[in-house]
């Protein structure tokens, strides 16, 4: 039998059709010492395992911080006791003067500190600590420590009837919960458009209990609002003034950052609206007048997209690359070959090719492929999802320590409020204790052996100055160590979604070398080849992988 | 013979210039300068840890040491009191200091109870379970179903369909004439048996 000439021809036709279509990429001689050394850098880079090196950092940060947080309970509590030996051998709490040299000039002749009692002593070192909270201290601390009181246990009882409000809600509209509470964004009179149209969604049946029910947690959100107010005006001291400042600060940025994001999504999503209209006029006629329209849609996504980015801080970037990241998996399941699906191709995969296009690494390819003439290549489109992917989760933990700065700076403004009730507990006892009969000069004998009427009111006083540094002196310190401690731990952050982004850029590149050094043509196949050819029958199944 | 030597060329082509492609060599080229920014940038980034955490230990050490200074002075102030025989004012600030720690003990403990309470009550409710996967796998046999058969799965179906029936009624017949082939002999033996019967007979 002579050799078929039809198996030759086939093969040259495969091989002439490879090389124009797939160019290089697509036909090239399987390489096994390449392929190993592609495999040798994936599995080094596995090893490298460069996440550890930030795990690391994370670990010593950790460890300092829960030293610093043990060392500032110190500090606190030997304030508290120097101040009680202050108390206790009858010398003054305020911080003494430089004393003269024994063997220099004598200080300038000037009045004598007059001595005092004390009773004198003893609220002139309450007064000390209070006026930090406090400016000015008042005279007599009975109504202020009875208003800050009373606010204080009305925030309480609010706070649990709101907490009660929301739940309940939730049962009747379905899992639908009402929005919080917070000073930075007071409630509307009526129900936000979002809410009604969530609780229609959730829970048609019930869509007009919604007014009732809003109206009435909102009545409560705003007296609960109105006594939180009243709670921070009492900080008018330079610390508990500096904490609530802070507080309010932090908040306010955070509302404006949510407002900022908000609003500039919308535009994003406005201008991809615009585009998705451009590119279905393109898609049904093919004009320089509906391709220039495409075109100019695509620039005012590229437009909304970047104030998106730098809306709000990280709140922007995150719900942009959020979109990102759902895009590209849109077009990755629409892909067929080269191409998209026609199949697949609906709404959501013609906004998703909107987003991509308007990025820069397929601003080149856009209008072939809003035409649908051509999809971006596996390859890019993975490593643009892997980048997007990583910049999301990294604005998400920014909105996260965000949040979490607020609610530290509110624990430390809290803290504050404690600290200042017991320091007006301590003057109200102090102010009993007087009133029950004049108190020995002396520290010893005022706590030892006056009369029950005095001493009662008296050691509870000395108690609550106690608890101010204890407790809610140490609650304080804690949380200004905790804030320092997210400050780096911020930064720790951005380091590690830097390795990320790197990690992306390397993983994904090294994954597509491996796949293109496994692959090619392999000598089996050429063999089989020929052996059909020559007519000897197909000694091997293709291996053309 | 001439396309075999067409071949040959297409594939001498493929050998020389696409044995390591441009592209992906470039790519190669890119990820390994990338590979090596990265490791300088950790290099970086741990000489910067490094200063970062040996701050931090040298404001705690100082610290510590002010902390110990001061509570050092404040033990021997005390002492010296004791010594001159001063004795009421340590006693009274060892008491006020003893009240001051009760005090924390007393809010710890409130604190716990509170922790243990709300802990006891949180261990009464069992974590509810969805059955996730099997319903996951119920919803994918069930999505299966709702797509109809194409033309080619209705023809493979129908082959198959009529496959078994062949092999079922070829069974059956196999079957039946073995039956009849045991009742054949089965009849010729009680045949024998009933004349060897009536011989043995006197």
């Amino acid at each position: 039998m002579l050799p078929s000439t039809r198996g030759w021809t086939t093969l040259a036709r495969g091989v002439v059709v490879m090389v124009a279509l797939g160019g290089c990429a697509g036909l090239h001689l399987y390489d096994a010492e390449r392929e190993k050394v592609a495999q040798g850098a994936k599995k080094s880079f596995e090893t490298a395992n460069v996440s550890a090196v930030i795990a690391v950092a994370r670990q010593n940060h950790a460890a300092l911080t829960e030293t610093e947080m043990a060392q500032a309970r110190r500090v606190v509590e030997l304030r508290r006791d120097l101040l009680l030996q202050a108390i206790a051998t009858d010398a003054s709490c305020l911080p003494p003067r430089p004393a003269a040299p024994v063997d220099g000039p004598s200080p300038p002749p000037g009045p004598v500190a007059p001595a005092t009692t004390f009773a004198e002593r003893y609220r002139g070192c309450i007064d000390h600590e209070l006026g930090r909270l406090i400016s000015p201290v008042p005279a007599d601390a009975r109504p202020v420590r009875a208003a800050l009181f009373r606010n204080v246990e009305e925030l309480k009882s609010g706070a649990a009837a709101m907490a009660d409000e929301r739940t309940k809600s939730a049962l009747i509209f379905n899992g639908v919960t009402l929005p919080a509470c917070t000073a930075a964004a007071p409630l509307p009179p009526a129900p936000p458009n979002d809410l009604e149209a969530a609780v229609r969604k959730a829970a048609p049946g019930s869509v007009g209990q919604l007014g009732v029910h809003y109206g009435q947690y909102r009545r409560t959100c705003e007296r609960y609002l109105q006594k939180f107010g009243a709670m921070l005006a009492v900080g008018t001291g330079s610390e508990f003034g500096a904490a609530v400042g802070d507080f309010q600060q932090a908040v306010k940025a955070l509302t404006d950052a949510r407002n900022a994001s908000a609003v500039a999504t919308h535009v994003y999503n406005d201008a991809l609206t615009a585009y998705t209209g451009a590119a279905k006029a393109l898609e049904a006629k093919d004009s320089e007048e509906a391709r220039k329209r495409v075109e100019e849609a695509l620039d005012g996504v590229r437009a909304a997209a970047e104030a998106l980015g730098k809306a709000g801080g990280m709140l922007g970037q995150r719900e942009l690359s959020a979109d990102r990241v759902e895009s590209a998996d849109a077009i990755v399941a629409a892909l067929k070959g080269d191409a998209l699906d026609p199949k697949k191709y609906g709404e959501e995969t013609r906004r998703a090719v909107g987003v991509l296009a308007s990025l820069p690494r397929f601003a080149d390819g856009a209008i072939d492929l809003v035409r649908r003439r051509k999809a971006p290549l596996l390859g890019a489109l993975l490593l643009e999802k892997e980048l997007h992917a990583a910049r999301q989760a990294a604005a998400a933990r920014q909105v996260v320590r965000a949040e979490e700065r607020v609610s530290l700076q509110l624990q430390r403004v809290l803290a504050y409020v404690d600290r200042t009730l017991a320091l007006l507990d301590a003057r109200r006892g102090l102010a009993e204790a007087v009133a029950a009969g004049a108190l020995p000069d002396t520290a010893g004998p005022a706590l030892g052996s006056g009369s029950a009427a005095q001493r009662i009111p008296l050691l509870l006083s000395l108690t609550a100055f106690m608890d101010s540094f204890s407790l809610a002196g140490t609650a304080i310190a804690e949380a200004e160590q905790q804030l320092i401690a997210l400050e780096y731990a911020v930064a720790l952050d951005r380091s590690e979604d830097a390795v990320k982004e790197w990690e992306a850029v390397i993983t994904v590149p090294i994954d597509r070398l491996v796949a293109f050094y496994g692959s090619g043509l392999k000598s089996e196949a050429v063999a089989a080849a020929l052996a059909q050819a020559l007519g000897l029958g197909l000694i091997g199944a293709g291996t053309l992988k | 013979m001439r396309a075999a030597r067409v071949a040959f060329v297409m594939l001498g082509l493929a050998a020389s210039g696409c044995a390591a492609p441009k592209p992906v060599t470039g790519l190669a080229e890119v990820t390994a300068q990338n590979t090596s920014a990265l490791q300088s940038q950790l290099a970086a980034f741990s000489r910067r840890q490094a200063e970062i955490s040996g701050s931090r230990v040298r404001i705690v050490t100082d610290l510590q040491r002010s902390l110990l200074e001061a509570e050092a002075q404040r033990e021997r102030e005390i002492d010296i009191r004791r010594e001159v025989g001063i004795n009421e004012p340590a006693q009274t600030y060892e008491r006020l200091r003893r009240r001051a720690t009760e005090s924390v003990r007393q809010a710890a403990a409130t604190r716990d109870a509170i922790a243990e309470t709300r802990r006891a009550v949180e261990d009464t409710q069992h974590k509810l379970t969805v059955p996730a996967e099997a319903l996951l796998q119920t919803a994918k046999a069930l999505s299966t179903l709702s797509e109809a058969l194409s033309f080619k799965g209705h023809l493979e179906l129908l082959f198959s369909f009529f496959s078994d029936v062949g092999e079922d009624v070829k069974k059956a017949q196999e079957d039946a004439r073995k039956a009849a082939g045991h009742a054949d002999a089965k009849a010729d033996q009680n045949a024998k048996d009933a004349e060897a019967t009536v011989a043995t007979k006197p």
